[in-house]
C-alpha cells in the first residue's frame, strides 16, 4: 500500500491517495491493527477512486472502511503534470500528478526561504533558545537549510565538514545567524505556487528516510545524514536546476552526494525506497526494502509517522500566505 | 529571443558544413561567440546583469562591493582591496559576513542592507580587515533591479571613518569614566560650593548628590584636625599646588572615618581658579587591619611567621568551623634535623638567616589558606586548614621535604638540612589544637626514633591507606610508561538490526604481578592525584591509533566512544582532541566522547561552550550515567548531546522493578523528545533487553552480547558481522 498526497484546488495538501495491490492479503490485517493509520485518516481524508476500489477483494475493502478510509467518484481526482493544465474541470477536488516537480516560473527566486519560517527563526534566536528548537525550524524547510549550510561553508572555508544542523548552527554563532536571517527576511520570496505541495513531499521524504535508516540499525549520525538526503534530493526541483550544482556549494560527505546523485550506498537504497513509494512502484520497493532489511509492516509504520510530521510542518508553515 | 539566437546557431552550422580553412574558423568563432552570449544569460538572468554591474564598477578607484540578494559578494573593486585588503579572488563569492566586525554590542541585530527597506542608504556600521583591525565604515547602499523591477543585488559603496569621537560623546565618556569611578569624587566652585559629586561619594559619605550640592566640603568636618591643617587643605582647593594626605572625615551617620585624599584645581586660561576637585578613598578598613596587627603580638621575630599562640588560636577556629562544615583539616609537625650542629659550628647569625629562608621555602610550598607557624628553636607546624580527602595531608608532607633537597646558600656556605613531619588529622585524631600539635610532635618523635626523615601519621590507619595509595599511585605511573594499560572495546548493538553500530572504549591496567587491576580501583586514585589527565591523553590518543590500524587493514568500524574526565574538561581540550585525531588522520565522526553529569560541578556556564566547540568540529557527546546525578531537565536541554546512556543500575531493575522501569521510560521520553539516540548500559538478560526495544531504546551494551573484548576479538566480531539476536 502507497501513500500520496493530493492537493486541493488552492494548490494545498488535501488528502492522501491510497494506492493498493489487489493481490496484497496482509494489508488488511495489518490495517485493522494500526492505531496509527486510523490516527492518520481522522486527520486527513484517505480517498480510492471509485474504479480502484471495485477492483478490490471484500476483505481488503472492509478492513479500508473500517480504518477510516473514503471511496470518491473518479472523477473527483484529476491528475495534471503542468500547471498549465488548468484550469480544472468543474468537478475536481483533489490534484494528483507531477505538476509540482515542474522547473519554477522564474528560478532566481525560487531559491529564497520562507518569510514565515525565518521570521519565527529570529524570535528563537532573540529568545536564547536552545540549539535543538532552532535545528527543528530548520529541519522544516530545505531551502533555509540549504543556505545555512551554503554560508556555513563560505565563512569557514577549509573547515570540517558539516554533518549536522546543529553543528552548522554552532559553527554560525547566534550573532551571525541573527544578521543572516535578517538578511534572509529582506530577500524572502513571494509564493512558489508549488510551494505547498513541494514543502510536503520533501517533509515525507526527509523524515520517512530518517525513520527507515533508524529501522535499518543504522546510528544517530547516518539518521541524520538520511534526513539531509532526504531534504536536499529535491532543490534541483525546488530551484530549477540540476542537483549536481545546487550541491556544489555544500561541502557534503561523500555518502550523502553518492546517496544525493547517484542513489548508491545504504543512503542511497532508502532514498531509491521513497522514491519507489512516491512513484507506487510496489516491486521496486520491495526489492530496496529487503536491501535494507526493513520488514512491510515498519515501512508502512514509518510513512504513516512521516506523513503526520509533514502535516505539522505544512500547518507551521501555512502562515506563509499572510506575511 | 533565446530561440532566435540558437535557430542561428543552427543556420551557421549548416553554412559551415560546406567551409573549410579560414572561412570555417569564422563561421565557428561566429557559434562561439553566440553561445557564450547565451551561457551568460540563460541560467541566471540576475547574475548576468550583476556581473555587468560589477565589470563597469571595478575599474573604479573607491571601495565599491557588488552582492546579490542572498548578501555573496559578486564584484569587488580595487579600492575594496586597499580597504579591506581582500584580494577579488578572495572576497568574490564569500558571503558578505565575513566582513562583519565581531564585537558583539556595537551592532547588535542590524544588517544594514535592511535599511533599504526604510528609505535610508547611509549607514555607518563596524567591519573588520583582512588584517583582523576593526574600523567604522560609512557606507551608502543602493539596490540593482532586473527588468521587471525586482532587487536582484546591491551595491555598498564603502569609506572608512577616522574620527568618530566627537565632542559631545568625549564629554560623555570623561562623565561615566567620573561616575563609575570607585574612588570618592567631589568637585567644588571659586566659591567653595559643591557642585557636583559622584556616586562613590554618596556610597562612602552617606550624602546623596541632592544633599551635598550647594553646600561647602565643611559638611564632612570632623572636627579632628586643627587650624592649621584645615589651612592648608583650603590653600590647596584655592590652588597653592595638589596637595595628598590623609584627612578624618565625619558621615551622614555621625562615624568620623580615615580618608586618603588628593586634591587638584581646574584653571581658566588667565591662571583664576574655576573648580577644585578633591579625590578621596575610604581607609578605615585598611586602618582597622594595621591596627589589629599592631595589637596582635602573635608573630616570631626570626621568621615573621605566626607563633604558637597565634597558631593555637586559627586552628581551634578553624576546628569549630570544620565541625560545623563536616570537612577535615591536618596539622603537620615538622622538626627540622641537624640544625643544632649548623648553629654551633657557623654561629647563631648563620642558623637564624637559615630557618628565615627555610620558612620562605615551606611557605612557598603551601596555599595560601594554609598556615605556618615558628612553634619552637628548630620545629614549624604547617596547618592545612581545608583537605578534601586525608590522604592529601601525605602528599602536602611530601612537598614541603621536597622543597629542602635544594642546599640553602648562606653567608657563602651552601647548607643542606633535612626535616621530619609527624601530622596529625582533625577532627578523627583529637578536636582542638593543643592535642593536635602535641600527637603530630609524638608522630615526628617516632620517626626521628627510628633514625630518619621523613612522614609519619599519628594513626596507624592513616599510615596504612597512605602507603597503599602511594604505591599505586607511582605503579600506575610506571603503567603509563611502560605500557601496561590497554584497550578493550565493549560493543554497541542496535536494537534494530542486531548488528555491531559503536563500541565503548575501556581502560584495562595488566599489572605486571598483580593480574588485572580494575578501573574502579585505579581510576579514583588517578582522579585524585591528577594522573587521570595523562590517562585520558592515553586512552584517546591509542584508541585513535587503533581506529587508524583497523582503517588501514582495511576493516570498516563503527565509531568508538571514548570517555573523557571532568578534570579533562577545559577550554583547550576541543583543540587537543583535534590534534590527536590529526595526528592519527582519523576523522571526527569515527570517535565519540562520553561525559558523565559530574561534568557539571565546572558549571554550565564553563562546561557549554566546550561542548559546543567539540561539536562544531564534528565530534559526538554522549551523556553517560544519566539519571543517576543532579543533572536537571533543563541544562539536558541546553547541552548539545546526540546520545544518552541509562546507567546499569536502572537497567538492572527493568522489567521487575516498577521504580527503575518509570526512571527507564522517562529517559527514553525524554531523550525522543530531544532527538537523541538512547543507549541502554549493561544488558544482561532477554528479559532487559525486550523491554528496552519496546521501550524505544536505540542501541544496547551489556554482557547478552557481549563483554568489553580485546582490540583483535573486536576486530574479528566486526569481520564476522555478528549480531544480535533480536528475536
Amino acid at each position: 500500500m502507497f501513500l500520496n498526497v493530493l492537493a486541493d484546488r488552492k494548490l494545498r495538501p488535501a488528502a492522501l491517495h491510497l494506492r493498493i495491490n489487489a493481490t496484497d492479503t496482509a494489508l488488511p490485517v495489518l490495517l485493522g491493527n494500526s492505531e496509527a493509520f486510523s490516527g492518520l485518516s481522522a486527520r486527513i481524508p484517505c480517498v480510492l477512486a471509485e474504479s480502484e476500489w471495485s477492483g478490490l477483494p471484500g476483505e481488503t475493502t472492509e478492513a479500508l472502511q473500517a480504518a477510516g478510509c473514503i471511496v470518491v467518484a473518479d472523477d473527483l481526482i484529476c491528475t495534471i503534470d503542468d500547471l498549465g493544465d488548468l484550469p480544472l474541470t468543474a468537478k475536481a477536488s483533489y490534484l494528483a500528478g507531477s505538476w509540482y516537480l515542474r522547473p519554477p516560473p522564474k528560478p532566481g527566486n525560487a531559491q529564497h526561504a520562507s518569510r514565515a519560517l525565518a521570521l519565527q527563526l529570529l524570535q528563537l534566536v532573540a529568545a536564547d533558545a536552545d540549539t535543538h528548537e532552532i535545528e527543528a525550524i530548520f529541519r522544516h524547510d530545505p531551502s533555509l537549510s540549504y543556505h545555512l549550510l551554503r554560508l556555513v561553508n563560505s565563512l569557514n572555508r577549509g573547515g570540517k565538514r558539516i554533518t549536522s544542523f546543529a553543528q552548522a548552527i554552532l559553527i554560525l554563532g547566534r550573532q551571525q545567524l541573527r544578521r543572516w536571517l535578517n538578511l534572509v527576511l529582506f530577500a524572502a520570496h513571494k509564493e512558489d505556487p508549488r510551494s505547498q505541495m513541494l514543502t510536503a513531499r520533501v517533509s515525507i521524504r526527509a523524515r520517512s528516510m530518517e525513520l527507515l535508516a533508524r529501522e535499518a540499525g543504522l546510528d544517530r549520525a547516518h539518521q541524520e545524514s538520511a534526513f539531509m538526503t532526504g531534504m536536499f534530493s529535491l532543490l534541483g526541483v525546488l530551484f530549477g536546476m540540476p542537483l549536481g550544482e545546487v550541491l556544489k556549494p555544500l561541502n557534503i560527505g561523500d555518502d550523502l552526494s553518492a546517496a544525493l546523485l547517484s542513489m548508491e550506498g545504504e543512503l542511497g537504497n532508502i532514498l531509491a525506497i521513497v522514491i519507489a513509494a512516491e512513484n507506487a512502484d510496489a516491486s521496486l520497493a520491495a526489492t530496496h526494502l529487503a536491501r535494507a532489511g526493513i520488514s512491510d509492516a515498519a515501512f508502512i509504520e514509518t510513512r504513516i509517522a512521516a506523513i503526520e510530521w509533514m502535516l505539522d510542518v505544512v500547518a507551521e508553515t501555512a502562515g506563509d500566505a499572510h506575511v | 529571443m533565446f530561440e532566435e539566437r540558437v535557430a542561428e546557431c543552427l543556420r551557421l552550422c549548416e553554412q559551415a558544413k560546406s567551409l573549410h580553412g579560414v572561412e570555417l574558423h569564422g563561421v565557428l568563432a561566429e557559434i562561439a561567440g553566440i553561445i557564450d552570449g547565451l551561457k551568460q544569460q540563460a541560467p541566471d538572468p540576475a547574475g548576468a546583469i550583476l556581473e555587468v554591474h560589477a565589470r563597469i564598477l571595478s575599474q573604479l578607484h573607491e571601495p565599491i562591493i557588488t552582492m546579490n540578494i542572498d548578501g555573496y559578494i559578486v564584484g569587488w573593486t580595487a579600492g575594496a582591496q586597499g580597504l579591506f585588503g581582500y584580494s577579488p579572488d578572495e572576497a568574490i563569492g564569500q558571503h558578505v559576513l565575513f566582513l562583519y566586525a565581531s564585537d558583539p554590542d556595537q551592532q547588535g541585530t542590524e544588517i544594514p542592507e535592511l535599511f533599504l527597506d526604510h528609505g535610508g542608504s547611509l549607514i555607518e556600521a563596524r567591519r573588520r580587515k583582512k588584517s583582523g583591525e576593526e574600523f567604522w565604515a560609512a557606507m551608502s547602499l543602493s539596490p540593482i533591479h532586473d527588468e521587471d523591477g525586482g532587487t536582484i543585488g546591491l551595491v555598498a559603496h564603502l569609506s572608512e571613518l577616522t574620527e568618530r569621537m566627537s565632542t559631545e560623546e568625549t564629554l560623555h565618556l570623561h562623565a561615566s569614566v567620573i561616575e563609575n569611578s570607585d574612588q570618592g569624587i567631589l568637585i567644588t566652585d571659586a566659591n567653595e560650593h559643591i557642585v557636583s559629586v559622584n556616586s562613590a561619594f554618596t556610597r562612602i559619605t552617606g550624602y546623596t548628590a541632592a544633599e551635598a550640592i550647594g553646600q561647602t566640603p565643611d559638611l564632612l568636618r570632623s572636627g579632628a584636625h586643627d587650624t592649621s591643617f584645615r589651612t592648608q587643605v583650603r590653600e590647596a582647593m584655592r590652588g597653592a599646588g595638589p596637595w595628598q594626605g590623609e584627612i578624618t572625615g565625619r558621615r551622614k551617620t555621625g562615624e568620623t572615618f580615615p580618608q586618603s585624599v588628593s586634591i587638584s584645581v581646574v584653571r581658566r586660561a588667565n591662571g583664576d581658579v574655576t573648580h577644585a576637585f578633591s579625590i578621596f578613598s575610604d581607609i578605615s578598613v585598611q586602618r582597622a587591619a594595621e591596627e589589629r596587627m599592631q595589637r596582635l603580638v602573635n608573630f616570631d621575630t626570626g621568621t615573621g611567621l605566626p607563633n604558637r599562640t597565634l597558631l593555637t588560636q586559627l586552628v581551634d577556629q578553624a576546628i569549630t568551623a570544620a565541625r560545623r562544615m563536616d570537612s577535615h583539616g591536618a596539622l603537620l609537625a615538622i622538626e627540622l634535623e641537624r640544625f643544632t650542629s649548623i648553629n654551633d659550628t657557623l654561629g647563631q647569625e648563620v642558623g637564624d638567616e637559615l630557618l628565615r629562608q627555610v620558612g620562605m621555602r615551606f611557605r612557598a610550598a603551601l596555599r595560601d589558606e594554609d598556615i605556618l607557624s615558628r612553634v619552637g628553636g628548630t620545629e614549624f607546624v604547617a596547618a592545612l586548614l581545608n583537605i578534601q580527602k586525608r590522604e592529601h595531608s601525605a602528599i602536602v608532607a611530601q612537598k614541603l621535604l621536597d622543597s629542602l633537597a635544594q642546599p640553602f646558600s648562606v653567608a657563602g656556605h651552601g647548607l643542606h638540612i633535612d626535616a621530619s613531619i609527624g601530622i596529625a588529622i582533625y577532627p578523627e585524631d583529637g578536636e582542638d589544637a593543643t592535642m593536635l600539635i602535641r600527637f603530630a610532635d609524638s608522630a615526628t618523635k617516632r620517626i626521628q626514633k627510628g633514625g630518619e626523615s621523613g612522614y609519619l601519621f599519628y594513626s596507624p590507619e592513616m599510615n596504612q591507606r597512605a602507603k597503599e595509595h602511594l604505591l599505586l599511585e607511582s605503579e600506575l605511573r610506571k603503567a603509563l610508561v611502560q605500557q601496561e594499560l590497554l584497550l578493550y572495546y565493549q560493543p554497541k548493538v542496535s536494537l534494530r538490526s542486531g548488528r555491531i553500530v559503536g563500541s565503548e572504549a575501556l581502560i584495562r591496567w595488566k599489572h605486571p604481578s598483580n593480574g588485572m587491576i580494575s578501573p574502579a580501583k585505579f581510576i579514583p586514585v588517578a582522579e585524585e592525584t591528577g594522573l587521570i589527565l595523562d590517562i585520558g591523553t592515553w586512552v584517546l590518543d591509542q584508541a585513535c591509533r587503533q581506529v587508524r590500524q583497523w582503517l588501514d587493514q582495511g576493516l570498516s568500524v563503527p565509531p568508538v566512544a571514548v570517555n573523557l574526565s571532568a578534570r579533562q574538561f577545559d577550554k583547550n581540550l576541543p583543540q587537543r582532541v583535534l590534534a590527536t585525531l590529526d595526528q592519527h588522520r582519523v576523522d571526527a565522526s569515527q570517535i565519540k566522547l562520553e561525559i558523565t553529569e559530574s561534568l557539571l560541578v565546572k558549571g554550565p556556564e564553563v562546561v557549554i561552550p566546550i561542548m559546543n566547540a567539540l561539536v562544531a568540529s564534528g565530534l559526538a557527546l554522549s551523556l553517560d550515567d544519566f539519571g543517576t546525578g543532579y543533572s536537571s531537565l533543563a541544562y539536558l536541554k541546553k547541552f548539545p548531546i546526540s546520545t544518552l546512556k541509562i546507567d546499569r543500575s536502572f537497567v538492572i531493575g527493568v522489567p521487575g522493578d516498577d521504580n527503575d522501569c518509570a526512571i527507564a521510560r522517562a529517559i527514553v521520553t525524554m531523550g525522543q523528545q530531544l532527538r537523541q539516540e538512547i543507549v541502554a548500559e549493561g544488558v544482561e538478560t532477554v528479559e532487559q533487553m525486550v523491554f528496552l526495544r519496546n521501550l524505544g531504546c536505540d542501541q544496547l551494551q551489556g554482557f547478552l552480547f557481549s563483554p568489553p573484548v580485546a582490540a583483535d576479538d573486536f576486530a574479528r566480531m566486526i569481520r564476522e558481522g555478528q549480531k544480535l539476536s533480536i528475536g
